[in-house]
């Protein structure tokens, strides 16, 4: 019995070994034994990440609220191979990540990648822009407070230097014009955070404070959106009762800027108040007009997402 | 009738069972042949090149300088690279002589050229296995798979096509012996030659012949007795022969030669390589073109979707084959298909095995091979198709002599389940997959069961081939789409044009030179793109002063200003032969004078790639310096006296011109060296024509 058991195996063994599979058995052998598999295992990530790099003109553009809505799925396959392949993390990448997924509506996503990001690297300012502007957004001006505050105490030129040594800002920006000038983006960025700073300050209803950094974000010769930094001073001073500072700002706010119809109602109640009637009543007919040309996007709905 | 119709028409094999599938793979294709969809990668370089050299021979003109090329390049190198001898080139020339446009007859001889690599394959695989069918099986797999892609995204057909010839002739004339055959062998081995990467074939040979020698010792030893008995009887014949194939070898060698001389620069492909020939490719260079970082098979189970060109597919049917046939028995020939798979592999993994280490170190022609990749392409995919279908044969054969025949049913049918079930964890799963899977074990349960092959196994098998095929490449067409890739630029060669252009400032780049002169990479590499750009806007120039330029910082920096400022000064390099050439004209204008178009003072009389005439009236004498490439094979006349062209402004040609009226006449190299291309292009069309004579007459005698 036992004799027959062994005698057919061996009939099967011989049987086998005469079949096709052995000659792939003996390729895996070879494979194992003759092939790196660390370096095919490391090339073999480098063409999956080169090929599946994509044209970044066009996310780019979106940035820049030059182009319409986008595919976000390239991007996100891109950056998740980062991450994927990258064990130790890299910030920019999880920043490109949450970007992406912020627009695909999976914000708890963005949140995470955007934590992480954060807590790897002080350095880069970013992270936290980004998450001040996401809790903004979302009504917790609270946490937005926070991180806007993290995002200015950045130092600009650590930020730079980050961003000109990173790869994947490299590649970013090779479908950029040549004369891209990132520090100015940077500050336009800086003067942003500045900016929800600020209103998140008003949200909070901390006016003292929002009153001082609008101030000095006003005497700041280099700020950019001055006009809005006098319209949330004079929101500041208003709340705080200081009529004639209000006046001056509303005033200022509109020299800067004529198309904030929010300004004209307010300004026209300070004249009333103070008996400039006439002036009121063709504040409040300019405020009519511009309504009727469409809707205002007020100064912190503007600012959106960004990575340069 | 109709039925006496039929099979007259079934009994011409070559009509159904190639013809037939061939074009469904066209249709499939349809979008890319009649130009909606562009070519991309090398497939865009290689139409203009083919373009540029045909256009000039509808003309009578054979070209041997490009003056489109980086402000021109000898033209000799893409001679090599597009095979000139290739009597199928002339195709191309009959079809524009009948006003086809250039896109069109390249499509048509693409397409000739694919229908008759598949032709051969087909041949190959019927004299192997002797059997249609599984000839035909391994005819559609191959011709299907992302082989075709290739067309269209590189040039490997040009040298597939003579590769795969030669190999049936070398398996005829191992059966029979015949005149046609071994001309057809020299004939493909004579194209391959003359091009500048005769190395892919010339390995591939060398390991088919190590691996023929191992598995077929006893065969090899007799063959070659009868190859003795062949070459004692015909010794004229194979005397001609070899002296052809050593015609062959001339341009290749002229051409390294001409590498070595620094007549042109491959900077790009030459990297690191420490051999004195430009066309040389550094190690690190060959790693790139290797099959790790070219090899794109991740998609071929998970997203078909999402293939691109250069990606690999092949029909699900292979792996069923594939499968089934594990359980085939081993033949020598499996073996021997097998080593050719593993070896080639090998080498194309480069650094990740390190065979091709040792042979880049100590094999000279592995110094020359930069897309070691494209073995997969011209050895490995043939070969594996031709191995999977003959180990299916094989477990058939197996099946059928066995008595349990059920049990072999259900071994097909689980290696189906298998494949199905790992399709769909790779996600690759849709209905196409389904349906050509499904038809795929119609198939072999069909075949488990009538043995002989039959029109409806033909028809079933061409189903589970193409159903899935039809779905991917339509992918492939919406991708292309999507990407919205560019084609090619046109250029007008008949018309000389005095200004280029401008480019918007925006889009002048310092441009990646594949291939230029020398000393124009070198420029292009040291100045402003932006200088250089605007002053090659202007191909004519006069200037007064001519001074002296070497290869230094300081004399660079003069020549951007000069550029820049467009000023009346060109920098000539100095030469023994020449003399003193140099000259400085107090008097003369700050600035240079452009010539803008023809004028009563200069007028280009006649222009083509290799010559250029002008008529120039002047005042005073002058330099003109032409912003065309300066080689050492350019020789001017004036009046009909011979003048020396200098090197001017590190790169260009100028030339000194006296008072008065005169013709300018510049010719590239001597008349001897087109002497030459033109007879040797006549003698392979001779040979060619000779290969069809001896094979119809062959079949006149009964042969195949």
């Amino acid at each position: 019995m036992l004799d027959q058991r062994i005698q057919g195996l061996m009939g099967f063994l011989r049987w086998i070994s005469s079949r096709v599979l052995v000659i792939y058995l003996l390729f895996i052998v070879l494979i194992l034994a003759c092939v790196d598999l660390k370096t095919v295992e490391k090339r073999t990530k480098l063409r999956l990440l080169n090929g599946a790099r994509p044209d970044f003109s066009e996310i780019n553009r979106f940035q820049q609220g030059l182009g319409s809505p986008i595919d976000w799925k390239p991007y996100q396959y891109y950056f998740e191979l980062i991450i994927k392949y990258i064990p130790a993390g890299d910030p920019v990448a999880n920043l490109l990540l949450a970007y992406v997924y912020y627009y695909q509506h999976r914000e708890d996503k963005a949140f995470v990648l955007l934590r992480q990001a954060s807590a790897f690297s002080g350095d880069l300012f970013w992270p936290d822009y980004n998450l001040g502007v996401m809790y903004y957004k979302k009504g917790r001006y609270e946490e937005a407070l926070n991180h806007l505050a993290r995002a200015l105490l950045a130092d600009p030129t650590m930020t730079l230097r980050y961003m000109q040594q990173s790869i994947i800002y490299r590649q970013l920006l090779v479908s950029e014009p040549a004369g891209l000038d990132l520090s100015k983006r940077l500050s336009q960025a800086f003067s942003s955070a500045r900016l929800l700073t600020v209103a998140s300050l008003g949200h909070l209803k901390q006016y003292d404070r929002m009153l001082s950094l609008a101030v000095s974000a006003v005497a700041d010769k280099d700020a950019q959106d001055k006009a809005a930094y006098f319209f949330f001073g004079a929101e500041a001073c208003l709340q705080l009762k200081y009529f004639d500072k209000a006046l001056l700002f509303y005033e200022q706010a509109l020299v800067l800027d004529k198309k904030n119809p929010d300004v004209y109602p307010r300004l026209s109640r300070i004249y009333e108040a103070i008996g400039r009637r006439e002036e009121a009543e063709g504040l409040m007919r300019v405020h009519a007009s511009l309504i009727k040309e469409g809707p205002w996007v007020p100064y912190d709905k503007k600012i959106e997402l960004r990575y340069f | 009738m109709l039925l006496n119709a039929f099979q007259r028409f079934c009994r011409y094999e070559p009509l159904y069972l190639i013809g037939l599938p061939f074009l469904g793979w066209v249709l499939c294709f349809w979008k890319f042949i009649f130009g909606q969809l562009p070519l991309t990668a090398d497939a865009v370089s290689y139409f203009q090149h083919i373009g540029f050299f045909t256009d000039h021979l509808a003309r009578g003109v054979y070209p041997l300088w490009d003056p489109f090329w980086f402000d021109g390049a000898p033209y000799h190198f893409f001679l090599r690279r597009i095979g000139d001898v290739n009597p199928l080139l002339w195709m191309i020339v009959l079809m524009k002589w009948a006003g086809i446009s250039h896109h069109a007859s390249y499509m048509i001889f693409l397409l000739v050229n694919y229908f008759l690599v598949m032709l051969a394959f087909y041949l190959i695989a019927r004299m192997m296995m002797k059997d249609r069918l599984y000839a035909f099986l391994a005819y559609v797999l191959l011709m299907f798979s992302s082989w075709g892609n290739q067309l269209f995204y590189n040039y490997i057909i040009l040298i597939f096509l003579p590769i795969i010839w030669f190999f049936y002739f070398l398996l005829s004339f191992y059966r029979d012996q015949k005149k046609g055959s071994f001309l057809g062998m020299c004939l493909c081995a004579g194209i391959i030659l003359t091009t500048y990467i005769p190395f892919y074939f010339i390995i591939i040979l060398g390991v088919f012949m190590i691996a023929s020698l191992v598995f077929y010792g006893r065969q090899v030893m007799e063959f070659i007795k009868r190859l003795w008995v062949f070459v004692s009887s015909r010794r004229f014949f194979v005397s001609a022969c070899a002296c052809f194939l050593l015609l062959s070898c001339v341009p290749a060698v002229i051409l390294y030669q001409e590498s070595k001389e620094g007549a042109f620069v491959l900077p790009s492909r030459y990297g690191d390589a420490k051999e004195s020939s430009a066309v040389a490719v550094g190690i690190d260079n060959v790693a790139n073109g290797d099959i790790i970082n070219n090899g794109s098979f991740d998609k071929v189970f998970s997203n078909t979707s999402l293939l691109s060109m250069g990606d690999f597919y092949i029909p699900y049917f292979f792996f069923v084959l594939l499968l089934c046939g594990l359980a085939g028995t081993l033949t020598k020939r499996i073996c021997f298909l097998f080593a050719i798979i593993v070896v080639l592999a090998a080498i194309t993994t480069t650094n990740a095995v390190g065979i091709h280490q040792f042979l880049y170190k100590h094999v000279f022609i592995f110094k020359f091979i930069r897309n070691i990749y494209y073995f997969f392409w011209l050895a490995i995919l043939p070969v594996a198709v031709l191995m999977i279908v003959d180990a299916f044969r094989s477990m058939l054969q197996t099946a059928l002599a066995s008595s349990s025949k059920k049990g072999w049913l259900a071994y097909i049918l689980s290696c189906h389940a298998a494949l199905i079930f790992f399709i769909c964890v790779q996600g690759g799963f849709n209905w196409a997959v389904l349906t050509g899977l499904v038809l795929s074990a119609v198939f072999c349960c069909y075949v488990l069961r009538h043995e002989k092959a039959s029109w409806v196994l033909i028809v079933v098998a061409f189903m589970a081939v193409a159903v899935q095929s039809v779905q991917v490449y339509g992918h492939l067409d919406r991708r292309f789409k999507e990407k919205g890739l560019t084609g090619y630029v046109k250029y007008d060669y008949r018309t000389f044009s005095y200004v280029r252009p401008e480019t918007a400032a925006g889009e002048i780049v310092r441009p990646e030179i594949y291939y230029s002169t020398g000393h124009y990479a070198q420029l292009s590499r040291q100045l402003d793109p932006v200088v250089f750009n605007h002053y090659l806007r202007y191909r004519l120039r006069w200037v007064d002063n001519v001074i002296d330029y070497k290869n230094h910082p300081i004399y660079l920096k003069k020549l951007e200003e000069a550029m820049s400022a467009q000023l009346n000064v060109a920098y000539v390099t100095p030469t023994k032969e020449a003399g003193d050439v140099y000259a400085v004209s107090p008097g003369a204008p700050l600035k240079t004078d452009l010539a803008l178009n023809a004028t009563d003072q200069l007028k280009v009389s006649h222009f083509s790639a290799n010559a250029l005439d002008i008529s120039v009236r002047l005042d005073k004498r002058r330099f003109l310096v032409i912003n065309d490439n300066y080689h050492e094979g350019w020789k001017a006349w004036v009046n009909g006296k011979q003048t020396p062209v200098l090197r001017t402004n590190g790169s260009f040609k100028g030339l000194w011109v006296p008072a008065g009226e005169s013709v300018i006449r510049l010719r590239f190299l001597e008349p001897s060296r087109y002497m030459f291309h033109l007879c040797l292009m006549a003698v392979f069309m001779g040979v060619f024509i000779y290969w069809v004579f001896l094979m119809c007459r062959q079949k006149d005698k009964g042969g195949r």
